[in-house]
């Protein structure tokens, strides 16, 4: 057990924050972030708004700015940050809706630009696709598939904090998955969009800030840098 | 091939920031350092005009402008397109703007040798 | 429309509601919208689409019948065997007949892609208690590709998604479900959304006991909502109890399963005294099925050889870093999480609450008692009998959500849209409402600590008559307390107003297992009772109970048909 002294972006109403709200709790040695913020919810001040829904680190709806650097609450490990004050604040890049909630609004409607769902002329057919686990899809993408689409990247992201065009590294990711999927073939629209010279891979400036960052250490700056090499010979995405 | 327009200068930029790291250290090297009535200390302007009148010289002199030009004017366009803020009217603007400063220039620097 | 309701109300008309967005709900969508794309659907979701559920927590896979070598009765076999013979028999083999056809779609359609073997085909990996090897996964964390995938479908279809958007209450008239009354978590607006047809897919409520392994969000709404408006339950006591969730002392951390795959494997289980305990109870050892191992766990536990913090011990060091990291990254990372090391340390388990088999009663349409009322996954009761296996849980609410999705498209076909009540919406949300307003009153957080107590000590892994009957007791009076609490605030985003939603709910269903476990005089599969500790051959029979007027629960049982498979003699 141990004191812990956790400030908190507070809304007023609704909103981004206006105020700091500073708690003071005792956790056990394992306790995360997010337990701290239930702690205080529950015993402190029961309007306390956060987000969480597996807090296993699956859900991906637990991401804030925890000590200035945007984690998923659920599996940040309070003793590990080596600090007896925790500062809590919501994901930056995000219109905020109330204390640490933010909308993923503006997330999703970048995600949904670079068509995420499936294109297939196959999407009828009673025969699942052969895809060796050897081919390339098979190798290189299982890491890259297991977004939780926390959007800690589009948080840390340096170019989103100015660009509100930008698509972000997970949407990029995300098209670039579909790109590769052996069986779509919605590939000049979607390298229409991430071609974009204001939305698409160009803004990045391989900061790395979204890969160290991803909890998930999906190495989404290879993935936009990949795309970058593949816009001169696109074909070449697919290849086996 | 108008859809690849954005990686050609991408390329064009990675290229030219090579290109320029070994310019730049080249001309150190020229300006500073080569010349021996430099290191004495009695530099004239008869030596300098004695090598610019050089037509390898000239070349190397002029693709240092054009490529340094190119690099520093498309990488002010790239700065301009992170932020949002800056219109898409605004940010053709500037790109015009910018492509007239890059001829201007270029213009300028090439032209100085005509004069020689 | 008038009424007086302290919130706004806003309507919305759809042919067709679905409310909960798991795999259930988002298949039901999903068919929906292939057969016909021009029918209005409505999804409300408590949580974030496609980021709520325990759909999205699946690791370990889903069931189905893919290798030519394997075969549809051995699939049925082994899930009647693992449901201790009380399965609805119809329903269990639609789900592995219709599992195989589904996994097409999820890959074809929603753009999953699940783990191959070398010449392309699908992998499938080992479950405990089957005979083939038949779990179709992506690495350890299968449910993220599923819900994903079946997000991004959704995103590029006109279906209109309501995000953190509770159901609260069906709306009813003359016996007939016509919309729900809705909640919006972040704006505190009410709605009642007008539907031709209803369907329940929210997820059980494991989250009732002390220690469980489900989604926080999730807390039997769609039970309890059933229960208020008068459709019938089967088999309410069968509650799975998973052998193996971490203990992190009081973080909500406790709870979250190590997969099961790492018993499979070879992993073993101590007491607190170091002793191979399984060696007492199961020949099978620590590869005993789910409801021996946690039964075993737990008996250890409450006769005081337990680990310092009430557990007992996984050790899979002896099966090596190597091997370890390589089948089960997943577990190994969310062990040092917490700062546990699986690789080289034994890491504190104990039983974890986490399905629920009993549910709303369905026929092989999803179609509930109630007209206009459908149920899928988890909310509905039947498939599974006494004891679900791994990797069937998914698969049920994968298949059972597209047949509802199916079934409803048929019903609404040339429906008028139902009538609903003014008086009723009015009173419902008066009601919901109420402790908003209220000055003084218990918080619900106690109350929600009272209700896991209750129900973890005395309608836990192990029960008997005279704990249940307490335990019912003390669940009537959480209930009327609950009714008194207060939690003034603004309705928008009002934590303590949800949680206080959620104990309601959560004692409405938790009564339903405690009644039922009290009439189910022998131990069965996942249910087990000091007072009768055998199987009984006479109970080869289903319990279904039946809300009434009152409120209470008319109990009526009805002898398994065993349509397909009759048990041996010896069960
Ligand atoms: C940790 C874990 C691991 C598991 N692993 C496996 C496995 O490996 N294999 C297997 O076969 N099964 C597994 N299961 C079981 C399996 O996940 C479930 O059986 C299945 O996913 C249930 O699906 P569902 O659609 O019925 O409900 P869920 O997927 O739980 O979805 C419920 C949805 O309803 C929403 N909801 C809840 N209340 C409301 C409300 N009032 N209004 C609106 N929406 C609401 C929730 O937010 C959520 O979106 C696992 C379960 C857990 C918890
Ligand atoms: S790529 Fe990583 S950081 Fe970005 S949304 Fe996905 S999981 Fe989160
Ligand atoms: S609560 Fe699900 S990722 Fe943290």
């Amino acid at each position: 057990m141990k004191p812990y002294q956790v400030k908190i972006a507070r809304s007023a109403g609704n909103g981004a924050p206006t105020e700091v709200g500073t708690f003071e709790v005792v956790l056990e040695e394992r306790m995360t972030v997010l337990d701290a913020l239930f702690n205080i919810q529950r015993t402190q001040d029961d309007s306390l708004s956060f987000r969480c829904a597996c807090r296993v680190g699956m859900c991906g709806t637990c991401a804030m700015y925890i000590n200035s650097v945007p984690r998923l609450a659920c599996k940040t490990q309070v003793s590990r940050l080596n600090s007896s004050t925790v500062t809590i604040g919501p994901l930056p890049n995000l219109p905020v809706i109330k204390d640490l909630v933010v909308s993923l609004e503006p997330f999703f409607e970048q995600w949904k630009k670079i068509k995420p769902a499936l294109h297939s002329p196959t999407r009828d057919s009673k025969e699942l696709a052969c895809i060796p686990a050897t081919s390339r899809y098979a190798r290189e993408t299982p890491q890259k598939r297991d977004c939780i689409t926390c959007g800690i990247c589009y948080g840390a992201c340096g170019i989103k904090s100015s660009s509100a065009e930008y698509l972000g590294p997970a949407a990029i990711n995300k098209a670039f998955l579909r790109l590769m999927d052996p069986r779509d073939t919605a590939t000049e629209e979607r390298l229409e969009v991430i071609n974009n010279e204001r939305a698409g891979v160009w803004r990045c400036h391989a900061q790395f800030n979204c890969t160290a960052a991803c909890p998930k250490n999906i190495d989404l700056t290879d993935t936009i840098m990949r795309l970058k090499r593949a816009m001169l010979f696109p074909s070449g995405l697919k290849k086996a | 091939m108008p859809a690849y327009r954005n990686v050609l200068w991408w390329y064009v930029q990675r290229i030219t920031g090579a290109l320029l790291v070994v310019l730049l250290t080249l001309h150190f090297w020229v300006e500073h350092f080569m010349s021996k009535t430099l290191m004495r200390g009695d530099l004239t302007y008869a030596v300098i005009l004695s090598r610019i009148s050089n037509p390898v010289w000239q070349a190397i002199d002029i693709g240092f402008l054009l490529v340094a030009l190119v690099h520093g004017l498309n990488g002010l366009r790239n700065i301009v397109l992170d932020y949002s803020r800056v219109g898409p009217r605004v940010a053709q603007a500037i790109t015009v703007a910018l492509v007239a400063v890059g001829l201007v220039w270029s213009w300028w620097g090439i032209e100085a040798f005509s004069k020689l | 429309m008038p009424h007086s309701s302290p919130l706004p109300i806003d309507t919305l008309d759809a042919d067709i509601l679905i409310i909960g967005a798991g795999g259930a709900g988002l298949l039901a969508a999903l068919h929906v919208h292939e057969t016909d794309p021009k029918l209005k659907i409505v999804v409300a979701v408590k949580g974030l689409l496609g980021q709520s559920g325990c759909t999205r927590m699946v690791q370990g896979g889903y069931n189905a019948v893919l290798n030519p070598s394997d075969s549809l009765e051995r699939h049925f076999t082994d899930t009647i065997k693992g449901g201790a013979y009380i399965n609805n028999q119809e329903l269990a083999w639609m789900l592995v007949a219709e599992s195989p056809k589904r996994i097409v779609e999820l890959e074809n359609k929603a753009g999953c892609i699940f783990d191959r073997n070398p010449d392309g085909t699908i992998h499938q990996k080992a479950f405990a208690g089957q005979s083939f090897d038949r779990t179709v996964h992506k690495g350890d964390l299968t449910g993220i590709e599923i819900m994903s995938n079946l997000r991004d479908y959704m995103l590029e279809t006109d279906i209109r998604i309501l995000q953190e958007c509770r159901g609260l209450d069906l709306l009813t008239n003359d016996g007939k479900v016509g919309g729900a009354l809705l909640l919006n978590i972040r704006t505190g607006r009410l709605s009642t959304v007008r539907a031709k047809a209803t369907l329940l897919a929210t997820g059980g409520g494991a989250t009732m006991y002390r220690i469980s392994s489900p989604s926080l969000e999730k807390s039997g709404d769609g039970m309890a909502m059933a229960r208020r408006a008068g459709a019938g339950f089967v088999d309410m006591e069968m509650l799975q109890f998973h052998p193996t969730g971490l203990l992190v002392g009081t973080s909500v951390a406790t709870g979250g399963l190590l997969e099961e795959g790492l018993r499979g494997a070879g992993a073993h289980l101590y007491n607190g005294l170091g002793e191979r305990f399984m060696e007492r109870y199961d020949p099978k050892l620590e590869r005993a099925t789910r409801d021996v191992v946690a039964r075993s766990s737990y008996l250890e536990i409450v006769a005081g050889r337990g680990s310092p913090n009430g557990g007992v011990y996984i050790d899979g060091s002896h099966l090596g870093e190597e091997f370890l990291l390589r089948n089960f990254p997943g577990m190994v990372e969310r062990c040092a999480d917490y700062g546990f090391d699986l690789v080289h340390d034994r890491v504190e388990v104990s039983p974890s609450a986490h399905f629920q088999m009993g549910g709303i009663t369905i026929d092989l349409a999803c179609r509930s008692s109630l007209d206009g009322l459908f149920a899928a996954g988890e909310d509905a009761g039947g498939v599974h009998g006494a004891n679900r296996l791994g990797g069937n849980g998914v698969a049920d609410s994968i298949v059972f959500g597209g047949v509802a999705g199916d079934s409803m498209t048929d019903y609404v076909m040339g429906r008028e849209l139902p009538t609903i009540s003014a008086a009723q919406i009015t009173a419902l949300s008066q009601h919901w409402t109420r402790p908003l307003a209220a000055a003084r009153g218990e918080r619900p957080f106690g109350l929600r600590e009272e209700l896991e107590d209750v129900m973890w000590d005395r309608v836990g892994v192990v029960r008997n008559g005279a704990d249940l009957e307490s335990a019912l007791d003390t669940l009537a009076a959480l209930r009327e307390r609950a009714q008194q609490a207060a939690t003034a605030g603004p309705a928008a985003s009002n934590p303590a107003w949800n949680a206080l939603m959620d104990v309601l709910n959560l004692c409405d269903i938790g009564q339903m297992v405690a009644q039922s476990a009290l009439v189910r005089t022998e131990s069965r599969g996942a249910h087990y009772r000091l007072d009768y500790a055998s199987p009984d051959p006479s109970w080869l029979k289903n319990i279904f109970l039946t809300p009434n007027d009152d409120g209470d629960l008319d109990v009526h049982f009805e002898p398994v048909k065993f349509t397909r498979l009759a048990p041996p003699s010896s069960i």
